[in-house]
């Protein structure tokens, strides 16, 4: 009983945080609707016995990724941009085709899943002593070469962001060169001039 | 009445719809194009999550993990294209992206 509160409780939010996400005019608005469909995404998790991937939900998406479009959405200035209208004339033709794909989506999916004898979900991970140790075994053994692809991937894209970001590569003249600093002395930099009066030095 | 298999495949069924129907909504602006597929990926995650604990298998977890890990990268690159973008042409309408079309 207390489960079905909570589903209907979160999995409403969900639907309507996300919706806000679509339709808000004011993109800082989205992205903390952006958070809170997150936070409700990790209820939903923890309804369905994901306790962890619930956790990594908000460390990673909350903490990282949607700050990140926090930052993004604060460091455009947006009020340069013009007031986008809500209803334009594609609203219409999104609407039909959202519901088609909408009636093919529930059909098939309740064709598919009539077949697999839907039952209560009770979730027997919880006989599991140790949903996460489990995980970690899966990853670590069954699925280490994905799990190093994964790391080069994240590798790949943070210096593919620095590269795109950075505005001038530093040209070789700018370069520091530690030798060249090292060897100079005061004799060959400094020279002592005895100036004429009120002729200077050309 | 208890909650089965259906109620949350409805429920990530309607995100993954919403954010299909934010895409063409929302066609002028990249950052809300961006936003859009992150309610997809979500509703994606809701979907193999489901499925791992209706089949009690860890694997849909651990495809989740892979799934959040890839579509972080994607958000770093898109997001760093799109200031660079701005900061070029001050503005972040899709329709203005029409520089290589030559």
């Amino acid at each position: 009983m207390l489960e079905t509160i909570i589903f209907y409780l979160f999995g409403t939010v969900l639907v309507l945080a996300s919706l806000g996400v679509v339709i808000a005019r004011n993109p800082v608005y989205a992205v903390l609707l952006l958070i809170f469909a997150f936070f409700n995404a990790a209820a939903i998790f923890v309804l369905l016995k994901a306790e962890f991937l619930a956790m990594v939900l908000i460390i990673v998406y909350v903490g990282a990724v949607a700050v990140l479009f926090l930052f993004v959405v604060m460091l455009i200035n947006l009020r340069t941009q013009e007031k986008r209208k809500l209803f334009t004339k594609y609203t219409v033709f999104a609407l039909v085709l959202l519901v088609i794909l909408g009636i093919e989506l529930f059909v098939f999916m309740f064709k598919g899943v009539a077949e697999i004898n839907p039952t209560v979900m009770d979730g027997n991970f919880a006989q599991l002593e140790d949903a996460v140790s489990y995980l970690g075994q899966l990853f670590f053994n069954n699925y280490y070469y994905l799990f190093l692809v994964a790391g080069l991937i994240l590798t790949v894209a943070m210096i593919g962001a620095v590269i795109i970001a950075s505005k001038e590569e530093i040209s070789n003249n700018q370069r520091q060169d530690v030798f060249l600093q090292n060897i100079r002395s005061r004799e060959n930099s400094v020279k002592a001039v005895q100036v004429e009066i009120e002729k200077g030095i050309k | 009445m208890e909650i089965t298999v259906f109620h949350y495949l409805i429920l990530s069924g309607l995100v993954f719809l919403i954010g299909v129907f934010g895409i063409f909504l929302n066609r002028k602006s990249i950052i809300s194009l961006i936003m859009s597929v992150e309610v997809i990926f979500l509703a994606i995650n809701i979907n193999f999550i489901i499925f791992a604990s209706y089949w009690n298998d860890f694997k849909g977890h651990v495809f989740v993990l892979f799934i959040l890990t890839v579509s972080a990268a994607e958000i770093a690159i898109a997001l760093v294209a799109l200031v660079v973008y701005f900061n070029n042409r001050f503005t972040t309408v899709v329709d203005d992206l029409s520089n290589l079309r030559g």
